[in-house]
């Protein structure tokens, strides 16, 4: 009996290391090659080739609404406020009133230096006028659109900076599981004194998965309400065998 | 100093704004949908934060072991090289 109780504790004990063995062999055999880093700092490389472009086009988009805007402004905009403004002092002059055309007429009819200096006056301040509203102009239609264009290039390069870093912190883990891997390796061939000892277990634990792939489907097929089931579930046994090589 | 023009080129601007209405509605740039879809709907800076904490400490932790493996072995090649130093014990290796 006490002998009994041993051969049972030895057999859990057993069964508990080959538990643990199992576990060790699949946890280390998981196959990570150094193509799964570089492939990683490629994407990383990627992702900031994919960042200079975007931000490129939005650069490209924003810069011909500036410029369509700019040609507007001097082409259409300006030639329109200088005429508006030019007809309307001719119509004051025509009137009689007080006008800009008025002050440089008084200039052309009498050489003296106060008709001169108040010509100059008033051509200085319509100029100013006329400059400072097509500025005005100009910036009240650039400034929103400069705006939006910073707003879209900020969360543009906020999204890429927030992949990218996370896309290096993944290539740094990847890069910690080699060298786990590395130092494995080296530690099972110095223990067992086999090199690639990881790739001999993984190319076993395949095709054993493979086995068992193979002997599921088979045993799913196997209908049990069915009077051959017997002969079925033999079959199923026998292909078992002969994949396992078990006679 | 005012200037006497201010006034006739705003009167002007606003004559502009009637008669060029559709030109400028051209160039207001994208509308508030069309910006929506174009802005990155990307996840926000915190959860990438808190991920990245996690694996980067996995990181660590994965360096270290790799550390203490690789230390392992340097430990057991320095036992071996002293061991070779000893008399009695150089035969033996």
């Amino acid at each position: 009996m006490y002998l009994n109780k041993i051969q049972k504790s030895n057999k859990n004990y057993f069964g508990f290391l080959k538990l643990i063995i199992l576990s060790l062999l699949l946890t280390s055999c998981v196959s990570i090659p150094k193509e799964t880093v570089t492939l990683s700092k490629v994407i990383g490389s990627d992702l900031n080739i994919l960042q200079k472009s975007h931000v490129n086009m939005t650069q490209l988009y924003y810069q011909r609404i500036k410029s369509n805007i700019n040609n507007f402004i001097d082409d259409t905009y300006k030639p329109y406020i200088i005429n508006y403004m030019l007809k309307d002092q001719l119509e004051e002059f025509k009137k009689g009133n007080t006008s800009l055309l008025t002050s440089i007429n008084n200039a052309a009819q009498r050489p003296d230096k106060k008709t001169a200096d108040l010509a100059l006056d008033d051509m200085s301040q319509f100029l100013e006028a006329t400059n400072s509203q097509i500025e005005k102009k100009r910036n009240e239609l650039l400034n929103p659109i400069e705006k939006q264009e910073d707003e879209i290039l900020k969360a543009i390069n906020d999204s890429y900076s927030n992949t990218i870093y996370a896309n290096a912190t993944m290539t740094g883990y990847l890069e910690s599981i080699r060298k786990v891997k590395d130092a494995q390796n080296e530690a099972m061939s110095l223990i067992t004194g086999v090199k690639n000892t990881d790739s001999i277990v993984r190319s076993k634990i395949l095709q054993l998965s493979d086995i068992v792939n193979i002997a599921i489907d088979k045993g799913k097929g196997i209908e049990k309400n069915t009077d051959d089931a017997k002969t079925q579930i033999d079959d199923f046994i026998k292909k078992i065998k002969e994949l396992t090589n078990k006679k | 100093m005012s200037n006497k023009y201010t006034k006739l080129a705003e009167e002007a601007d606003k004559a502009f704004n009637g008669d060029y209405s559709e030109e400028l509605n051209d160039l207001v740039g994208l509308s508030k949908e069309e910006l929506e879809s174009v802005i990155p709907d990307t996840q926000n800076k915190n959860t990438y934060k808190a991920l990245i904490k996690i694996v980067e400490q996995a990181s660590k932790e994965n360096t270290k072991q790799a550390d203490l493996i690789n230390n392992i072995k340097e430990l057991g090649e320095v036992a071996v090289n002293i061991a070779k130093k000893v008399p009695g014990l150089k035969n033996l290796i």
